[in-house]
C-alpha cells in the first residue's frame, strides 16, 4: 500500500462514513431552493439520524434483529467496498476494483433484501419492487463498470481512436445511468415513496433501524458514485493521490447533478421503470461489446 | 328563465302516470303514485336524458301523516329541475327501488332507509350512513327523534371482506395517501388491481338534523359553509340561493356578482391544491411545491374580498354581507393577472413532465357510458365527454353575465380530468375579472323579507368537483328539512371501474383523480365525553 495512503487511510474512512449525511443536507437545502422553499439546514440529516439514534426501543421483535443485523452488514460490506475503490484509485490495480464490485453487489444485495424479512404486506410489496429494480439494475451497473474498467485501463496503454472513445462513451452512459437509478432518486424511488404502499419498505421501521436504513440508502450513493468517478478520472489522471482528492472533490459536484434531475422528474411505475432500463442497458452494452470485438480483432 | 314549453312533456308525463305536476319558476314538480316512480323516472332519466342529481326521504307526518321520497332531476338542456314526489304510508313508509332504471340511486336511497327509515323494494339493501351498532328501528331525521340522542357505540373491525384468491391492499381509513378518513380494500393480482371495494362515512355529522332542531335560517348558512373545508361557500351559496328560491327573493344583483366572484375564487384555490396533491402522487414534488406556491396568490386574494384565506362567511339568505370596493377590485384584476402569467408558464413545463404524462395517460378510465349510467358530477363527468355545467346550464347567481367555455374531453383518463381543471383555472381567471369589470352598484342584502312555511327549494351550484345540491323544504322560523348532497357522492361510485385492472401505484392519482372530499359527502362524529371518535364497520358495501 502507498504509505501516504496508509497515513490517511483514518481520516479518508472518517469521510467516507460522515460525507453520506453532509451531501444529503446539501441535496435537501437544493432541492428546497428549487422548489422555491427555504428548506431545512445543510446539517439536518445529521440531526435527524443522530435523534433517531438516541430514540429508545419501546418494542423488540426478532424479525427487528436480523433486520439490524442485515442493515449493519450492508454498511460494514459498502464501506470496504469504498476501502477497495480507494485502492483501486491510488494503486491502479483492477483486482481492487473487483473486490470492490463485489463487496458493492454484496451490500447492496443485502440491503435489498432487508425489507422481505419484515411480515407486512407493504413492506413486502416495497421489497419486490425493489428486487425487481436491483435485478435490472445493478446487473447493468456492476457490468458496465467491469467493462468500463477494463477499457480505460486499455486506453492508459494504447493509442485512442474514435471508434475506441465511441465504446468507452456507450459504457459510461450505461454506468453513470445505473449509477443514478441505484441511489433510489425520483423515478427510481419506486420501493420506498410510492404513496399507496405507506412507504412500502420503510413502513415498520423506527427510531434505530429507520436511523441504520437511511444511513445504508446514503451510503450506496456515496459508493455508486466513487464507483462510476473512479474509472472516469483514471482515465484523466491516471493512479495516483491526485485522481483520489479529485474524485472526492467530484462527488459533491455529481451529487448535485443527481439531485437537480431528480427535482425535474416524477416517480415512475414499477411495471414500466424495469423494463424500460432493461432495454437500454442491452441495447448500450451490446452496441459497446460489439464495438470493443471490433476494435480487439482490428 | 328556461322556457315553459320544455316543461310541457313533464306534465303530460305527470298526468300520464295519474300524477299531477305544476312549474314554479325554474322547477317542475311532479308528484305521483308510488307505484308509478319507477316508469316515470325510468322516461326522465332515460328518455328525457336528464341528470339525476339525488334522493331524499322526508317524514311528512307532523304535516299530513305521510312520509315521502323526492328524486331530483335536471334536464340541463332545458335549464329545468324535475322534483319527482311520492307520497308513502306514515305506518310503514315503502318505495319501489328506481336503481334498476337509475343506478345512481343506489346510495341516497340506502341513506333514506338509514336516517328516515324508508324501505326500498327490487333492491339489495345494506347499511350506508349509521354504523352497524346503531338501533335498527332508530332512524335519527325522523321528527320523534331528538338531535342529541346517542345510542352506545361499539368498536368493530374495518375489513369489508376477505379473497383468498387475491392479495389485499387496505387503503385508509388513516393513509399518506388519503387525506381524510375513508376506506378502500384494493384486491390486487401482482401489482395488478382487479377489484376494489369502498366504506365511507366515518365523519357524517348530522348537520341535516342540527339545522332542522335547532338554527334559523340565517345561523345554517354558517354551518352549511362549515360542510367543506375547500368549497365550504359553494354550500352556504348554494343553501342560500335554495331557501331564496322558495321564499320567491329577489336578491340584490350586486350581491349575486360577489357571489359569483367569490365561488370562482374558491374554484381556483381549489383547483390549483388538487393538482400540486396529484403531482406530489406521482412523486413530481417540484410540480406539487410551485403549484401551491402559486396558489397562495389566491389565498391572499380570498382574504382581500372576504376577510378570510378560508371559510369565508359572507353568505346570507337574501345577500352577502361584504363588499367589494373600488382599491379591492384594483387588487384584484392585478393578482389575477399575476395568476395567469405564472399559471401558465408553470402548467405547461409541469404537464410535460415524462413520468407525469405516462402516468395520468391512459390510465383510471371512466367511459363515457359509465359515466352517464352513474350520473358522475363535474370534471369527472366533462373529462368523460359530458357535456354539462351548471354554471352554463342552470344559471344561477350572476354567470349569466359572463362568457366561459366548458372544456370538455372524450378520453375519460386521469390526464383529462386534470386538463379539464387546467383548462377551469384559466376560464375562472376569466369570468372573475369580467364580473369584477361588471359588477353593478346598489345594495348587497336584502334586509326586509319573510320565509313562508312549506315552500320548496332545490338548488345545484357547480362546485370545483361538480355540482352541489341543496333541498330545501321551509318550516316555521327554520327548515323543515335541508338535504345536502355534494359532488363526491355522486362521483365515488365510478371509482370501482376507474380503479379496476390498474396498476397499483396508480390507485392514489386515479382516486384523487375525482378531488374526493370525504368529510363534504359524510356530512356524524360522534363525540363520547367531549372526544370525537372513529368508530369501525363491518361489511356494508357491495
Amino acid at each position: 500500500m502507498n504509505t501516504i495512503l496508509a497515513y490517511l487511510l483514518g481520516p479518508i474512512i472518517a469521510l467516507y462514513v460522515t460525507t453520506p449525511l453532509v451531501l444529503d443536507g446539501v441535496e435537501r437545502k437544493l432541492r428546497a431552493m428549487l422548489q422555491s422553499r427555504i428548506g431545512p439546514p445543510i446539517t439536518q440529516t445529521i440531526y435527524d439520524v443522530l435523534k433517531l439514534l438516541l430514540v429508545k426501543e419501546t418494542k423488540s421483535h426478532p424479525t427487528l434483529l436480523y433486520v439490524s443485523l442485515s442493515l449493519v452488514s450492508s454498511i460494514i460490506t459498502g464501506l470496504a467496498a469504498l476501502y477497495y475503490t480507494t485502492l483501486y484509485i491510488v494503486e491502479g490495480n483492477s483486482t481492487y476494483m473487483f473486490y470492490a464490485l463485489a463487496l458493492f453487489a454484496i451490500s447492496t444485495s443485502t440491503h435489498t433484501i432487508t425489507p422481505l424479512l419484515v411480515p407486512n404486506p407493504y413492506s413486502f410489496i416495497g421489497g419486490m419492487r425493489e428486487v425487481i429494480l436491483a435485478v435490472v439494475n445493478e446487473a447493468a451497473l456492476i457490468t458496465s463498470i467491469s467493462l468500463y474498467t477494463i477499457v480505460t485501463q486499455r486506453l492508459l496503454v494504447e493509442s485512442t481512436s474514435l471508434t475506441s472513445l465511441i465504446a468507452v462513451l456507450l459504457i459510461a452512459i450505461v454506468a453513470f445511468t445505473a449509477s443514478y437509478v441505484a441511489s433510489s432518486r425520483v423515478p427510481f424511488d419506486i420501493a420506498e415513496a410510492e404513496p399507496e404502499l405507506a412507504s412500502g419498505m420503510l413502513v415498520e421501521f423506527s427510531g434505530r433501524i429507520l436511523a441504520l436504513n437511511i444511513y445504508t440508502l446514503l451510503l450506496k450513493r456515496l459508493i455508486v458514485k466513487f464507483l462510476v468517478l473512479a474509472p472516469t478520472l483514471t482515465l484523466i489522471y491516471k493512479y495516483g493521490l491526485i485522481t483520489l482528492l479529485s474524485t472526492l472533490i467530484l462527488i459533491p459536484v455529481v451529487w448535485v447533478i443527481y439531485a437537480t434531475i431528480a427535482v425535474l422528474l416524477g416517480r415512475s411505475r414499477v411495471d414500466v421503470a424495469p423494463l424500460t432500463l432493461a432495454k437500454i442497458y442491452i441495447a448500450l452494452i451490446l452496441i459497446s461489446i460489439t464495438v470493443l470485438l471490433v476494435l480487439t480483432h482490428a | 328563465m328556461p322556457n315553459p314549453q320544455e316543461a310541457l312533456k313533464y306534465i303530460e308525463l305527470a298526468t300520464s302516470n295519474s300524477g299531477v305536476a305544476y312549474v314554479e319558476g325554474d322547477t317542475v314538480h311532479i308528484t305521483v303514485p308510488p307505484e308509478r316512480l319507477v316508469d316515470v323516472a325510468d322516461t326522465v332519466f332515460n328518455k328525457y336524458n336528464c341528470s339525476f342529481r339525488v334522493c331524499a326521504g322526508v317524514d311528512e307526518r307532523p304535516l299530513n301523516g305521510h312520509f315521502s321520497i323526492v328524486h331530483l332531476f335536471t334536464d340541463d338542456r332545458a335549464g329545468y329541475y324535475v322534483v319527482v314526489k311520492a307520497y308513502l304510508s306514515g305506518e310503514n313508509p315503502v318505495a319501489p327501488s328506481i336503481t334498476s332504471v337509475v343506478p345512481a340511486a343506489d346510495w341516497c336511497e340506502m341513506e333514506a332507509r338509514d336516517l328516515v327509515g324508508i324501505e326500498f323494494t327490487g333492491r339489495d339493501v345494506y347499511r350506508l350512513v349509521l354504523p352497524p351498532w346503531w338501533p335498527s328501528n332508530l332512524h335519527p331525521l325522523r321528527k320523534e327523534v331528538p338531535y342529541n340522542y346517542r345510542p352506545q357505540p361499539r368498536i368493530e373491525s374495518e375489513k369489508l371482506g376477505y379473497s383468498s384468491e387475491y392479495g389485499v391492499i387496505p387503503l385508509g381509513p388513516y393513509h399518506p395517501a388519503l387525506h381524510e378518513p375513508e376506506y378502500f380494500e384494493l384486491y390486487v393480482d401482482g401489482e395488478r388491481v382487479v377489484d376494489v371495494k369502498y366504506r365511507g362515512f366515518h365523519v357524517h355529522r348530522g348537520i341535516e338534523k342540527l339545522a332542522e332542531s335547532r338554527m334559523n335560517y340565517q345561523q345554517i348558512n354558517f354551518l352549511a359553509e362549515r360542510i367543506c373545508g375547500i368549497c365550504g361557500f359553494v354550500h352556504s351559496t348554494c343553501y342560500a340561493l335554495a331557501v331564496e328560491k322558495a321564499a320567491k327573493l329577489e336578491v340584490p344583483e350586486r350581491a349575486q356578482f360577489i357571489r359569483s366572484i367569490v365561488l370562482e375564487v374558491e374554484r381556483l384555490h381549489s383547483h390549483l391544491l388538487l393538482l400540486g396533491v396529484a403531482f406530489h402522487l406521482l412523486g413530481y414534488d417540484a410540480g406539487f411545491m410551485h403549484v401551491w406556491r402559486i396558489r397562495e396568490r389566491i389565498m391572499q386574494l380570498a382574504e382581500l374580498l372576504t376577510g378570510s384565506r378560508k371559510t369565508y362567511g359572507i353568505n346570507l339568505v337574501g345577500g352577502v354581507r361584504r363588499d367589494i370596493n373600488e382599491d379591492k377590485k384594483q387588487k384584484a384584476l392585478e393578482v389575477l393577472r399575476e395568476l395567469n402569467r405564472e399559471f401558465e408558464s408553470f402548467i405547461e413545463v409541469a404537464i410535460s413532465v415524462p413520468q407525469v404524462k405516462k402516468r395520468l395517460t391512459g390510465t383510471g378510465i371512466l367511459p363515457r357510458e359509465e359515466a352517464i349510467r352513474l350520473s358522475v358530477e363535474g370534471p369527472v363527468a366533462r373529462a368523460s365527454g359530458i357535456n354539462k355545467d351548471a354554471r352554463r346550464d342552470l344559471p344561477y347567481a350572476a354567470y349569466k353575465y359572463a362568457s366561459f367555455k366548458v372544456p370538455v374531453y372524450s378520453e375519460g383518463d386521469n390526464l383529462a380530468r386534470v386538463l379539464v381543471r387546467v383548462d377551469e383555472v384559466f376560464e375562472s381567471i376569466s369570468i372573475v375579472e369580467q364580473l369584477l369589470d361588471k359588477l353593478p352598484g346598489g345594495p348587497i342584502l336584502l334586509t326586509d323579507f319573510e320565509i313562508p312555511e312549506g315552500a320548496v327549494g332545490v338548488q345545484v351550484v357547480e362546485a370545483p368537483r361538480g355540482g352541489d345540491i341543496h333541498y330545501v323544504v321551509t318550516g316555521r322560523g327554520t327548515l323543515y328539512r335541508w338535504r345536502v348532497r355534494a359532488p363526491t357522492y355522486a362521483n365515488i361510485p365510478a371509482l370501482r371501474v376507474m380503479l379496476r385492472n390498474q396498476p397499483l401505484a396508480d390507485a392514489p392519482i386515479t382516486i384523487a383523480s375525482i378531488d374526493p372530499c370525504f368529510s363534504c359527502t359524510d356530512r356524524i362524529i360522534v363525540i363520547r365525553n367531549g372526544v370525537a371518535e372513529v368508530f369501525k364497520f363491518p361489511p356494508m358495501v357491495k
